[in-house]
């Protein structure tokens, strides 16, 4: 069934409503040091961001994760599906944005846990019970999206989209910038998150990559900050 | 065609490396003597085209330390390496600063799969020159393991040619992107110790993080290659001042 289905496009569409509590500061974090540093200042500025968060950072990793774990539990194949959580971690070099991602995937989990019945869900629950280290928000999110039927292209796309939004909104506060502003940048980087869907969908796990070495040093010296905009 | 050769050396007579590939692959015992450490250097890496495949042992206790000789030699056009590595328990691999300048339409590719037992630990560094030709691909990915748990999976890539490198976040205009990883279950320094010589002069970006109480990567971006290689070689100084204040009493 598609998420062209009026429920279930709601229904993922809700996976991202702020009132699920999930934390998307992980992304604001390295963009934290680029503001105060007078790199991002302006709405083009910004825009440079979101196109290399976009179509380089999120699409090599978070998205090729989403697809992968979308294989492995078509194919049954659990054992896989905890490899890929390892790499996923092992993936994620800074701390910070680990520990971010972590505590995002915990609440989600809990919070769906706690509202209805699922199986996959209760199975991952146990299987981290010793590993917490390994419940990163992408995780729980594709386990979700996978057992309630969502498409893969709707729940790679809705991920971009949110992710971006939430990036451009945290922004929005710290540079700061015009609200038409943030909303140009956000309309006009909608073909970027449709291409990058796209291209996604024909990634493999052999095609992560990490390129985004600026980010990662911003989220490194963002921890020895005495005062932070955005914190987990 | 490739073939299978198992030797050129043998490391305090106990540390074995196979070697698969045509081109010799050099390992000799450097002159410089050590409290700790036992260095070789290792030569050969970059004089062919040919696949590299490298399994190395570094058996229980052993402390080695690797010195790149190739260091600011461009690599060949076509260069692939896979290095495979097991450090046994109480040993530790040094592989110091690697240095890989791409040249025009070169193709490299890496991939480090270093396994640590038990307290074993392991230090690699590496610079990488991204503004000496325009027309590259370079690849390498580092993937860590301590037996069952992956601690790092770093697919790094550039791309000379590809735009998206010059947006914010990404390498944007630094030339030279450097990283050191250090993994130890109890590292014997406190992070501050590190941070405190890693300098935020302009143009010249680091950054410092731990890995999940396993080690920790110090990344560098920067557009001066001398103040990049005096900072790392003051944190590589500074790791080798602790070890061997800790090793000296075990060999």
């Amino acid at each position: 069934m598609s998420t062209n289905d009026s429920p279930k496009l709601l229904h993922i569409l809700h996976m991202h409503h702020s009132s699920f509590l999930k934390s998307q500061v992980a992304h604001a974090i390295g963009m934290e040091m680029y503001i105060r540093s007078k790199q991002i200042n302006s709405k083009e500025d910004l825009a440079s961001f979101c196109h290399s968060y976009i179509g380089s950072y999120l699409i090599y990793n978070d998205a090729i994760m989403i697809k992968e774990l979308f294989l492995k539990l078509k194919k049954n194949d659990w054992d896989q599906v905890l490899y890929l959580a390892e790499i996923y971690n092992a993936r994620k070099n800074v701390l910070e944005l680990k520990k971010t991602s972590r505590q995002a995937g915990n609440r989600f989990l809990d919070r769906l846990l706690s509202i209805e019945e699922s199986p996959i869900l209760s199975k991952w629950s146990e299987e981290i019970k010793d590993r917490d280290s390994l419940n990163h928000y992408v995780i729980v999110y594709s386990l979700y999206a996978f057992e309630k039927g969502f498409d893969l292209f709707s729940t790679i796309q809705t991920y971009l989209y949110f992710s971006l939004t939430n990036l451009v909104q945290h922004a929005v506060r710290a540079i700061p910038l015009a609200p038409k502003d943030a909303e140009q940048v956000t309309l006009e980087a909608l073909a970027e998150v449709d291409q990058a869907t796209e291209l996604a969908m024909t990634l493999h796990f052999k095609d992560m990559q990490n390129s985004a070495i600026g980010l990662e040093i911003s989220a490194m010296q963002h921890k020895y900050l005495l005062s932070k905009l955005f914190i987990s | 065609m490739e073939s299978n050769k198992q030797l050129q050396a043998r490391f305090q007579k106990v540390n074995l490396l196979d070697y698969k590939g045509d081109q010799p692959l050099k390992i000799a015992k450097a002159d410089q003597s050590h409290r700790v450490f036992t260095t070789y250097n290792i030569d050969g890496l970059n004089q062919t085209e040919d696949p590299i495949s490298i399994d190395f042992t570094v058996k229980k206790a052993s402390n080695i330390k690797l010195l790149d000789k190739e260091k600011d030699q461009p690599a060949q056009h076509k260069r692939s390496l896979q290095f495979n590595c097991n450090i046994e328990e109480e040993a530790l691999l040094f592989f110091d600063k690697r240095e890989i300048i791409p040249s025009d339409n070169s193709n490299i590719n890496q991939h480090i799969k270093v396994n640590v037992t038990e307290d074993a630990e392991f230090i690699w560094s590496e610079i990488v020159h991204l503004d000496e030709v325009s027309d590259y691909h370079y690849y390498s990915l580092m993937e860590i393991w301590a037996e069952e748990q992956c601690l790092a999976y770093d697919p790094v890539q550039f791309d000379g040619s590809e735009e998206m490198l010059a947006h914010h976040g990404m390498t944007e205009s630094y030339p030279y992107v450097a990283s050191i990883w250090y993994i130890s279950p109890d590292p014997p320094f406190d992070e501050w110790d590190v941070q405190q010589r890693l300098s935020q002069a302009k143009n010249h970006r680091a950054g410092m993080t731990d890995i999940d109480g396993k080690g920790i990567l110090i990344r560098w971006l920067s557009t001066d290659l001398t103040l990049l290689k005096q900072e790392m070689d003051d944190v590589l100084a500074f790791f080798d001042e602790k070890i061997t204040e800790l090793r000296k009493w075990r060999v």
